[in-house]
C-alpha cells in the first residue's frame, strides 16, 4: 500500500486547532516538541506507552520501566485492572511449588498438549511452547510481586492439576501488585484516558496516539482531545472484545445480546479496530469462548463458575429433561458450551455434601445459596421435583455415575474422576443451574514471539506491540481454562523487555 | 531535554501569549457561566427530583459545590471523587468504615481499589451498585428507594 506522507500528521493539525480553542488547561504541562513536520504538537512524552492496565499492559510496563524506559501507562477505564480485576485468579502453569507440594507430574510437553487439544491445533505452536515454557517464571514474577497463590485447582481440559489460584481467588490480587510495584517504580497511570486512533510518522512507525483525556465510558464526546508521544514503542493490552455485541456478531452471529456476557463493561473492541487500520493482521477472531460454568439466575460471572468448575470430576452434570447426564463435565469450554447450546436449555450440576465441603471455598457456598445461585437439597428426590426431572432415569443415572466413581473411569463420557472423588451420595446435596455467557475473545492481533504486532506483508509494525487478550493465536479456537494471566503475564513482560530495546 | 532551535522558541512565546489569552477570557466566561449555573439551578432547585439522591441537598447545596474542576475552579459537568471526599470522609478509607457494617464492604472491594464515586452513586438519577454487575448480597435489599434495583 502506497502512504501519502504526513497524512496523518496533518489530520492532526486540524485537532489541535480545535484544543487550543477549548481551553489552556489541555495545554498545561504539554511540551514543545514537535514531529518531523512539525505539526504535531504532543501534549505529553514519554519512551513506551502501554495502553490497558490489565495482567498484560502492566506486566509490560513494569518490565520496561526495570529496563530503563520512562513509561506511561493510560486505560480508558476509571479504575486500573479491567477484566483482569474481575478475573478468578487462576493461572496455570508447570512445575510450581504447589504442584510439587501436591506431588503433580506435569511436563512443558504435556502442557503444550493440553492446550493445543483445547484448540483444536488452531493454536500457533511457538506461542504457546513460549508460554508453558515460561508459566513457572510468570507465577514466580507475580510471586515476587507479593502476589500469593495459595491453591492448587484442576481446570476442565487440563491432564493434570495445574492451575493456582491466588489467595482472594481473583485476579486483582495481581493487579494490586503490580499497581503497586509500578507505584513504587514510580510510573503514572492515567484511568480515563481512551485511545482515539495510533500515529504513524512518515516511515510507518507507531510513534504515539490521539487520546480523550477525562474519558468516561459510554459518554463518547466526553474529555478533551490529547496527545501522547512514544519515543520508543506502544504497548497495546487493551484486551478483548467479549461485551461489544455488535463487533462479536459480526464474527460469531449466534452472539447476539441474547447471551450476556462474564466481562466488565470496557471489554469492547475499539482499540483492536484502531489497530488494523494499521495494517495489523488478525487472527482467529470469530472463535469467541463461551464460558460453560455461569448461571442464568446471577449477572455476570458470579459465584457459579467457583461451584461448577470446582465439583466437575466430582459432581456431575444433568439433561433435566432427560435426567441424564450429557457431557464430559471436565471437557473443555467449548465441548461443554456447545453442547448445552445444542440442548437449547438450562442444564444442572450436582455435588453432596462430600464433594461441597471438599472443593468449595465457604465464600462462594454461602454467598451462592444467600443469593440463592446455588439451592440445598435433602434427598435426590426433592432435586427431581424442584427441576421437573423424570425420577426414575434420573436415579438409575447417579447410581450409574457413582458406580464410574468408585471404579475410577467414566464409560460414558470419559470424565476425568479427580483424586478423592466420592459417590454422590450424602445429604444435603448442591445444585446449581448453567447457562453459557460469552467470556473471552480468543482472536486478535498476530504477534511474533517479541510481541511485536504483524502487519500484511508479515513484517513487525515498528513501534507497535501487543500482549493480551487483545492478541490471538495462542489459544487457537479454544483456550484452556487458566491459561489467560499465564499469556498476559508472559508476553506483556516480553512486550515490555523488547519496547524498552527501541531506539528513542 | 532538547535544546529548542529559534523556530519552536518563537512558536513558544507564540503559545504563551496564545494562553494568557485563552486564560483571561477563560475566567471571564466563568463567571458568566456561574452565574447562569446559579439561576439554572434556582430553577431546578424548584422541581421535586434533582437532587433526589442527595442528603444534603435541602442544606443549601448548590450546584458548584460538586460541578467544578478542581483547580482551575470553573464549572464542570464531571464530579470529581476528590470533591465528594471533601465532604464524605475526606478519604477512601474514611468511607469504608462508614459502611463497616455492611458484609462485604461495597467500599472495600476486593476487585477495584481507586473507584470514583459516580461509578455507583448519582445525584440526579438513580444510583446503581456496580457490585451487582456480577454479586447479590444480602444488604442489597435494604437499600433506599434512590437505588436502581
Amino acid at each position: 500500500m502506497y502512504k501519502i506522507v504526513g497524512r496523518r500528521d496533518f489530520i492532526k493539525t486540524v485537532g489541535i486547532a480545535g484544543v487550543a480553542i477549548a481551553g489552556g488547561s489541555v495545554l498545561a504541562g504539554c511540551s514543545t516538541e514537535t514531529s518531523e513536520n512539525g505539526n504535531i504538537k504532543w501534549t505529553e512524552e514519554t519512551d513506551v506507552l502501554v495502553i490497558g492496565t490489565g495482567f498484560a499492559g502492566l506486566a509490560a510496563a513494569i518490565e520496561a520501566k526495570a529496563a530503563g524506559a520512562k513509561v506511561l501507562v493510560v486505560d480508558k477505564m476509571p479504575t486500573t485492572g479491567g477484566n483482569s480485576a474481575i478475573n478468578g485468579g487462576d493461572m496455570a502453569a508447570v512445575g510450581t511449588k504447589l504442584q510439587k507440594e501436591a506431588g503433580v507430574e506435569d511436563s512443558v510437553d504435556l502442557m503444550v498438549a493440553d492446550m493445543l487439544k483445547a484448540g483444536l491445533n488452531y493454536n500457533h505452536v511457538d506461542k504457546v511452547k513460549m508460554l508453558a515454557e515460561k508459566s513457572l517464571e510468570a507465577v514466580e514474577w507475580c510471586t515476587g510481586l507479593g502476589v500469593q497463590f495459595t491453591k492448587l485447582n484442576f481446570h476442565g481440559g487440563h491432564s493434570v492439576p495445574r492451575t493456582n489460584t491466588t489467595a482472594n481467588a481473583t485476579g486483582a490480587d495481581i493487579i494490586k501488585a503490580q499497581v503497586a510495584k509500578l507505584k513504587e517504580l514510580g510510573v503514572e497511570i492515567k484511568t480515563g484516558v481512551k485511545l482515539v486512533e495510533f500515529i504513524e510518522n512518515e516511515a510507518g512507525r507507531v510513534t504515539g496516539i490521539e487520546a480523550r483525556d477525562g474519558y468516561k465510558i459510554g459518554d463518547e464526546a466526553s474529555g478533551t482531545a490529547v496527545f501522547l508521544k512514544a519515543n520508543k514503542a506502544v504497548v497495546l493490552a487493551s484486551g478483548g472484545f467479549s461485551n461489544d455485541v455488535k463487533m462479536r456478531t459480526i464474527h460469531e452471529p449466534r452472539l447476539t445480546d441474547e447471551l450476556t456476557s462474564t466481562n466488565h463493561q470496557g471489554a469492547t473492541g475499539e482499540a483492536l479496530r484502531e489497530a488494523l487500520k494499521l495494517d495489523a493482521m488478525d487472527v482467529h477472531m470469530d472463535w469467541i469462548q463461551l464460558g460453560p460454568w455461569t448461571s442464568p439466575d446471577e449477572k455476570g460471572f458470579g459465584y457459579t463458575p467457583q461451584f461448577c468448575e470446582r465439583l466437575v470430576g466430582h459432581g456431575l452434570m444433568i439433561d433435566p429433561k432427560t435426567g441424564k447426564r450429557f457431557v464430559n463435565e471436565t471437557g473443555n469450554r467449548k465441548v461443554r458450551a456447545d453442547s448445552m447450546l445444542a440442548l437449547n436449555r438450562v442444564t444442572i450440576v450436582i455435588g453432596d455434601a462430600d464433594a461441597v465441603a471438599r472443593q468449595i471455598v465457604p465464600k462462594t457456598l454461602n454467598g451462592g445459596l444467600k443469593s440463592g445461585v446455588i439451592k440445598e437439597y435433602n434427598t435426590l428426590e426433592e432435586i427431581a421435583t424442584a427441576y421437573e426431572i423424570p425420577v426414575e432415569p434420573f436415579l438409575a443415572e447417579i447410581k450409574r455415575w457413582n458406580s464410574f466413581v468408585t471404579n475410577g473411569k467414566d464409560e460414558d463420557f470419559d470424565c476425568l474422576i479427580q483424586k478423592g472423588a466420592g459417590p454422590t451420595q450424602k445429604a444435603p446435596f448442591y445444585v446449581a443451574r448453567l447457562w453459557p455467557k460469552v467470556h473471552h475473545t480468543m482472536g486478535g492481533l498476530v504477534t511474533n514471539l517479541k510481541s511485536q504486532v504483524t502487519n500484511q506483508d508479515y513484517e513487525p509494525i515498528k513501534g507497535f506491540y501487543a500482549a493480551g487478550e487483545v492478541t490471538g493465536g495462542t489459544h487457537g479456537a479454544v483456550r484452556l481454562g487458566s491459561c489467560a494471566i499465564t499469556d498476559c503475564i508472559v508476553f506483556g513482560r516480553i512486550a515490555g523487555q523488547e519496547a524498552a530495546k527501541e531506539q528513542a | 531535554m532538547k535544546k529548542l532551535d529559534s523556530k519552536k522558541v518563537l512558536f513558544l512565546n507564540l503559545l504563551i501569549v496564545l494562553f494568557v489569552l485563552l486564560a483571561s477570557s477563560g475566567l471571564y466566561a466563568s463567571l458568566n457561566s456561574q452565574e447562569e449555573a446559579k439561576n439554572t439551578y434556582q430553577e431546578l432547585i424548584q422541581q421535586e427530583d434533582t437532587l433526589l439522591n442527595h442528603n444534603g441537598s435541602d442544606n443549601g447545596l448548590e450546584c458548584f459545590q460538586c460541578h467544578i474542576s478542581i483547580g482551575s475552579n470553573e464549572p464542570q459537568k464531571e464530579v470529581a471523587t476528590d470533591q465528594c471526599l471533601a465532604c464524605h470522609s475526606q478519604n477512601y478509607e474514611g468511607l469504608a468504615t462508614l459502611t463497616q457494617n455492611l458484609e462485604p464492604n461495597p467500599h472495600e472491594s476486593p476487585h477495584y481499589e481507586d473507584m470514583d464515586c459516580t461509578m455507583c452513586h448519582q445525584v440526579h438519577q438513580e444510583s446503581k451498585l456496580m457490585c451487582a454487575e456480577c454479586h447479590t448480597f444480602d444488604w442489597m435489599e435494604d437499600l433506599g428507594p434512590s437505588w436502581l434495583k
